[in-house]
């Protein structure tokens, strides 16, 4: 059963930007020269040298009147009051759990900020402490909220609504937390038969749709016995190839771009989608549909 | 592994090679892309990066002359491998260096196949002197599969070296080692058949191929098989030594 193997020269490989409006945006790098008059106030991430404005991270510049900032394309989560994160247990600590959410520095999940089953009002007591394992142990992932920023910078995570807690089968992609586009809603259920948590901390989360949900529990306990069938597993995996295709060529993730993306990849089978040249062909076209519905 | 999953991830994985059907896509035997270029490094006599998906190595070659070894007619051929401290959390410190080992003791066993690999084409001068290759590697990020990955960049940059003319000149019971000048005037190794190393991992019952590092975190064992391409009188043989590592 012969199997193909790609291999090619680091000489030919693609060129991944793709052009927006015909135009493929800059990215300055540090130490480039950005203007050089003397006018513009220096925002995040740029410096001054010898009267001329230079960029000291890689990223795209905005321009708000005269304030020139440089937005670095991939760079820590810096986390801000009512994200959503999906992040993964690193340690069980006396009160409190300890999440990696791709931020500088470990988030805080307290006891107390967390559903335990049996109702909202439940008083914590010493036993739950030492159950604590029993609900979250090191290496779970879960989805939570940022409910306040400590003033060191780390985030404290609270998962107080059904909709947040333990994640269980599924797939987990890490991207730049920048090309994450803010929008009002981060779960989605997507008509294609899966359903995905776009993190904001880049952090994105691929699960087949759960028909049936179990209301009070506060999404601790899940079954494990539960069979993915193989084409909701295609689908997955599609997925996952396409937002991997649109992190390539830079493009911002929200849910229409990961559906569009999807819609123009059926042309090629799901391990095809690995190849550069069709990463690349993916993101092109759903630029230009997203162009398209932009213009109308 | 620090890369910990948690207990449902494991289990979409384990599922989802018994179905044929990996997370990404590929079945059970398909490898990722892969890209190498060669003649990366200028101060040395051959190099090569090659890129497998997430995981990236270096190779550098430097030939030397030396005595061989006593007894033996043959040139040497010394491995390290060395894991940047960039590559992954784990290999802060000393954490890479179990790692290291391992890899390095691996690529020892492979060179061990006298049938592909010819050592005494690399003699200069019977017991006297010898052509020394060092080969060092560098992980620069791992994202799994790196045994293999380490191979075929070894191979890409062994093609790739250039060692300059020698010739020698016998005066009695001195020799003279005269090294040309030009530096056109080389030539490649010429070392037999470098074999190429395949890592199979078991998850479950089934075996795949090219592991990524999230179905490295679910391995049970490993197998590693050494595959040569053997020309004698015109018929090729696959030559094929296996080696197991229970994880």
């Amino acid at each position: 059963m012969p199997q193909k193997i790609h291999i090619r020269l680091a000489a030919h490989r693609v060129n991944a930007s793709v052009a927006v409006n015909r135009r493929v945006p800059k990215i300055f790098t540090p130490g480039q020269v950005i203007t050089e008059q003397n006018e513009f106030m220096r925002g995040h991430g740029t410096y001054e040298e010898e009267g001329f404005l230079k960029s000291s991270v890689a990223g795209v510049k905005e321009q708000v009147n005269n304030l020139i900032s440089i937005r670095p394309l991939k760079s820590r989560y810096n986390g801000e009051v009512g994200d959503v994160v999906v992040g993964r247990i690193t340690e069980v600590q006396q009160k409190r759990w300890k999440v990696d959410t791709n931020s500088r520095l470990d988030s805080v999940l307290l006891l107390s900020s967390v559903n335990l089953p049996g109702g909202e009002l439940r008083r914590r007591s010493a036993e739950d402490e030492h159950m604590m394992r029993q609900y979250l142990q090191e290496g779970d992932l879960i989805s939570a909220e940022v409910q306040s920023v400590f003033s060191d910078g780390s985030l404290s995570l609270h998962t107080r609504s059904l909709k947040y807690g333990k994640l269980s089968q599924g797939v987990l992609i890490k991207v730049f937390p920048s090309l994450i586009k803010r929008s009002k809603t981060h779960f989605h259920n997507l008509y294609v038969g899966a359903s995905i948590i776009l993190g904001n901390n880049g952090f994105i989360w691929i699960y087949p749709t759960v028909t049936n949900s179990e209301d009070g529990v506060g999404g601790f306990v899940q079954n494990l016995e539960e069979v993915v069938s193989r084409p909701e597993r295609e689908t997955i995996a599609r997925l996952r190839n396409c937002i991997l295709a649109l992190t390539q060529s830079k493009m911002m993730l929200f849910d229409t771009s990961i559906l569009y993306a999807f819609e123009e990849s059926q042309k090629y089978s799901v391990p095809e989608l690995l190849v550069p040249e069709a990463m690349v062909d993916v993101a092109i076209l759903t630029q230009d549909r997203l162009s398209m519905a932009e213009n109308s | 592994m620090l890369n910990k999953l948690s207990s449902f991830e494991k289990e979409f994985i384990l599922d989802g090679v018994q179905k044929d059907i990996r997370a990404d896509g590929r079945s059970c035997f398909d490898y990722r892309h892969l890209t190498i270029e060669t003649g990366v490094l200028s101060n040395t006599s051959g190099s090569s990066r090659l890129r497998l998906a997430a995981t990236d190595v270096l190779v550098g070659i430097k030939v030397e002359l030396g005595r061989p070894l006593p007894g033996q007619d043959e040139g040497q051929i010394l491995f390290s491998v060395e894991c940047s401290t960039s590559a992954s959390p784990e290999f802060q410190g000393r954490g890479g260096d179990l790692l290291s080992a391992c890899l390095t003791r691996c690529l020892e066993r492979m060179i061990a196949n006298k049938k592909a690999i010819d050592m005494n084409k690399l003699i200069i001068i019977p017991e006297k002197q010898c052509w020394i290759i060092y080969v060092d590697t560098m992980i620069l990020v791992n994202g799994g599969n790196v045994l293999d990955a380490i191979s075929l960049a070894i191979r890409a940059a062994l093609l790739d070296v250039k060692i300059p003319e020698i010739s020698v000149v016998e005066d009695g019971d001195n020799y003279e080692l005269e090294i040309s000048d030009n530096p056109q005037a080389c030539q490649t190794l010429d070392l037999g058949s470098w074999p190429v190393l395949v890592t199979l991992s078991e998850i479950g019952s089934k075996f795949i191929v090219d592991a990524s590092i999230e179905e490295e975190c679910c391995t049970v064992g490993r197998v590693t098989m050494e595959v040569s391409c053997v020309r004698k009188r015109l018929e090729k043989a696959l030559l094929i030594r296996p080696s197991c590592q229970k994880c």
